[in-house]
């Protein structure tokens, strides 16, 4: 019997809602997925359903990305959603940690808040503030005029501060970290095995799913052209990185992909993962940069990070890579890198937040770190330092990154790597 | 150096920090180590440094006083 119009919505928006929560169960959101931004860089969401039509292009890229077939979407398949859950307890332990994570910003009475929020309404009462503003902002005037007599002008007498605002951190506690990350490991291997058996064969479709879900939550690009490697994608870039001299060894994993999931995950916010120098040796076997990010972390949580407008700053411009930039005006990034040979990383996150922000929002603020008191470090001081040392110390181990081919290159043969690899990874998203 | 500025004291300081440390062995295995490009760190020790910020974050990294910058 034909579904009613009613019945047929109901029906499409019960699919919206199950693919909603398959994205929010590995902690990712549709909308990351799937927007258009305007001039203003204001998205707009690309729903499954428009006006009660499929959209057979969205329905295969996001069957894709979860490592689902669009069926398994379509039927509103529980077990095929919960696939990579079940196989990883990492997921489960991720949307733990990352609650915990988020209440330790507020301090005590924050669930409290969070409940009463659910309860009553986003308005019905305000987070707690863990720190005095009004003390931090006070201190750093101290920690100015101190400065100001090294580095004169730093201090500017008489003038307002304004748009103040500060960043730091805290750890929290997760005593199951190892568990949660023997899963990630297990998942750094998997992807890793799947990557090159991909390399000298084809995989075959759980191994595809699998393969396809893993570059999507661990958020993996290609190292030149920060495009994600999805399976089409990569076999079309295998005999490219060949004649490139790659030979598909698994110690070629980060001089051609980057896990930019790394970025964002950050175990050492907990206390156990500070304790634990054998865990943090081998995590950092398979992320060399957690060393640099744990040693940052450490600092974020002994200090507070203040910046603020003078409002008599004058707009000081940047050095490079941005007063290139500036100086070269409109060029494109692949103009800008054959023009100046710049580090084509720097150059992109600069870009990404000349974008988000305008030049002028960079301009003119200043920046300075303000110590904590022992009370503000509430017993944090032992993990700061432990953290510190453990990302402090080159000999104890950590595989280096290989740049030295990348790095051999030219910045027109690096360009014209990037466009190669760009072309074939769009060619292939439109297969 | 006394006749230096306060930024060109701060960038020989670093310039002399990275020599004499044994967490680096040389100025590119610094900026590795530090999550910087090597021009930058290059720009730093030739040009000097003005950010109270950036200084503050290089005492930490070598375990140094901020005024050591300037000495």
């Amino acid at each position: 019997m034909a579904k009613s119009k009613k019945q047929q919505r109901q029906e499409n928006a019960q699919i919206t809602m199950f693919l909603d929560d398959c994205f929010e169960r590995y902690s990712m959101k549709y909308e990351w997925f799937f927007a258009e931004y305007d001039g203003d860089n204001k998205p707009t969401v690309l729903p499954l359903f428009q006006d009660g039509v499929i959209s057979e292009k969205i329905l295969v890229r996001a069957a894709e990305i979860l490592g689902m077939t669009p069926d398994e979407i379509l039927s509103q398949n529980k077990e095929a959603a919960l696939r990579w859950y079940k196989k990883y307890p990492f997921f489960a332990h991720l949307l733990h940690f990352h609650n915990l994570r988020v209440g330790s910003f507020h301090g005590e009475g924050f669930f409290t808040a969070h409940l009463m929020k659910a309860i009553f309404g986003e308005n019905s009462c305000d987070y707690p503030e863990r720190y005095d503003e009004a003390a931090i902002r006070t201190r750093m005037i101290e920690v100015l005029k101190n400065a100001d007599s090294f580095l004169p002008g730093t201090y500017h007498e008489g003038a307002e501060i304004l748009d103040f605002r500060y960043e730091t951190e805290q750890f929290f506690s997760y005593p199951a970290i190892r568990e949660m990350l023997e899963s990630f490991f297990d998942i750094i291997t998997r992807i890793k095995t799947l990557f090159f058996k991909a390399w000298k064969e084809n995989l075959d479709e759980p191994e595809i799913m699998e393969y396809n879900f893993l570059v999507t939550f661990l958020d993996i690009t290609d190292v030149l052209c920060c495009a994600p490697v999805y399976y089409t994608g990569l076999k079309r870039l295998v005999p490219i990185y060949r004649e490139e001299g790659y030979r598909g060894d698994e110690e070629e994993f980060s001089e051609l992909v980057l896990v930019k999931f790394f970025r964002r995950f950050k175990p050492w916010a907990c206390k156990e993962f500070a304790e634990n120098a054998d865990l943090a040796q081998r995590y950092v076997s398979i992320n060399p940069n957690a060393k640099n990010a744990m040693f940052e972390y450490g600092r974020l949580v002994k200090y507070f990070l203040c910046s603020f407008k003078w409002s008599d700053a004058e707009i000081d411009p940047y050095e490079s890579p941005e007063d290139v930039f500036e100086q070269l005006g409109n060029m494109t990034m692949e103009e800008l890198i054959r023009e100046t040979d710049q580090d084509i990383i720097e150059l992109q996150n600069y870009q990404e937040t000349v974008n988000k922000t305008g030049v002028g929002e960079l301009a003119g603020w200043t920046h300075i770190a303000v110590p904590k008191s022992s009370e503000e470090l509430n017993g944090d001081g032992i993990y700061v330092e432990k953290l510190i040392r453990l990302g402090g110390v080159p000999s104890k181990g950590g595989v280096r990154i290989n740049r030295s081919r990348e790095n051999s290159l030219s910045g027109s043969e690096r360009l014209n790597r990037i466009l190669v690899h760009k072309n074939v990874l769009r060619e292939a998203s439109y297969e | 150096m006394s006749n230096l500025s306060p930024r060109m004291k701060a960038g020989q300081k670093l310039r002399a920090l990275i020599a004499e440390s044994e967490r680096c062995k040389s100025q590119e295995d610094f900026a590795e180590q530090y999550g910087a490009d090597v021009r930058t760190i290059s720009r730093y020790i030739n040009n000097g440094i003005k950010d109270v910020d950036l200084i503050q974050d290089l005492a930490d990294w070598f375990g140094v006083e901020f005024a050591d910058f300037f000495q």
